[in-house]
């Protein structure tokens, strides 16, 4: 046990060096290729804007993942510190709506937020649980080709319970075992949304972590060919009124 | 023409940013320790700040902390810090010792950066 806490411990630490002097290069990479379509080093003949794009794309990705696996490191070393206050789950839904429906509506799919009647209050973590609701919906738009992509906030009990719902092409039976697991991926189709669908599974892997940390839970229930339906619960703050 | 005082430690970025910092009308100042940037904050005057925290000799957060409590020219003048920290500690550290903004840099690229900077001059 020494021995495997200790490796964990170096390979973290080497996450943390790793990631760190990797984002730099990264940096540079993203912003000479940004400039470059901008037009600040000249006119950019129209052959080399798709291979400056994917680049682009392609730059995007690596800092993605190396940020999911400098967030997973902090979290197993307990380095990230989760916060626990009160806030209203459904004005954040209302700023995180503006955005995503932006994105939905450039793949034409439908992004339905019911109107509550009442504000639901929950006590949690309000950037980390930012993190999840953008990352489920992200999920929920990127592997949606038609329909539409739905968020719904409701009370039970003593918890909320917010879900994404999509009518993508659902998850197996066998996918959706190991869906919140580290380094899943569900698909190995790399030519999904020009590769945004491809890569390491750390972003639900991250999700269930700061829910667990925020004492909730997360799970699928899917069909392929049906679409699927993402929920998480928090702790209902006091002063919350059922509908 | 605005002046940044550009405080940033690895050289391919200050060569990155200055470039576009230039292109965009800035006139661009640089140093690369925290040492270097109190002495050029304490005889100069400048625009805007624009603030790396992992620096050798003396860290950001020193430099920002030793900034807002001067009586420089440049004391009050806009902060932005631009760091690969990105934990909400951090940032409330920075924003506590008077940072007016906090970017990621792996975050953003040149053209948002210089937006943000716009935005703090306005």
């Amino acid at each position: 046990m020494d021995k495997q806490k200790k490796f964990s411990k170096l390979k973290n630490e080497f996450l943390d060096i790793a990631a760190h002097d990797l984002r730099t290069p990264m940096s540079a990479i993203k912003g000479y290729v940004d400039m470059m379509l901008s037009g600040d080093f000249g006119n950019v003949p129209d052959k080399l804007k798709m291979p400056l794009s994917e680049i682009a794309i392609a730059s995007n990705r690596m800092i993605k993942l190396i940020n999911e696996f400098l967030t997973i490191s902090r979290i197993e070393q307990g380095k990230i510190t989760i916060i626990s206050k009160k806030i209203n789950l459904t004005s954040m839904i209302k700023s995180i709506t503006k955005q995503m429906g932006i994105l939905a509506e450039k793949k034409n799919l439908r992004f339905c937020v019911p109107k509550l009647s009442k504000d639901v209050w929950v006590m949690t973590d309000p950037d980390k649980i930012y993190q999840v609701i953008v990352n489920l919906l992200d999920n929920a738009i990127t592997y949606t080709d038609k329909g539409s992509v739905t968020l719904t906030v409701k009370s039970d009990k003593n918890v909320a319970v917010l879900s994404v719902s999509d009518t993508g092409r659902g998850i197996s039976e066998k996918d959706q075992k190991e869906l919140f697991n580290k380094y899943h991926q569900v698909s190995k189709n790399k030519k999904i949304n020009n590769g945004k669908g491809s890569g390491l599974g750390l972003g639900l892997y991250i999700s269930r972590l700061i829910i667990e940390k925020c004492k909730g839970k997360i799970w699928v229930e899917s069909q392929i060919g049906k679409g699927s339906k993402f929920s998480f619960t928090l702790p209902l703050a006091d002063n919350y009124r059922k509908e | 023409m605005a002046k940044v005082l550009m405080i940033e430690d690895d050289e391919l970025l200050v060569k990155m940013y200055s470039t576009k910092l230039s292109m965009e009308g800035f006139e661009v100042d640089k140093v690369l320790d925290g040492q270097e940037a109190l002495e050029k904050l304490e005889k100069n005057d400048y625009d805007i700040i624009l603030l790396d925290l992992m620096l050798p000799k003396v860290d950001g957060f020193e430099v920002l902390e030793k900034l807002r409590v001067s009586s420089w020219p440049t004391a009050k003048k806009p902060v932005v810090v631009f760091s690969n920290l990105g934990q909400q500690t951090d940032i409330d550290r920075a924003k506590k010792l008077g940072a007016n903004d906090y970017l990621v840099k792996a975050n953003l690229t040149p053209n948002e950066v210089v937006e943000k900077l716009r935005e703090q001059m306005k």
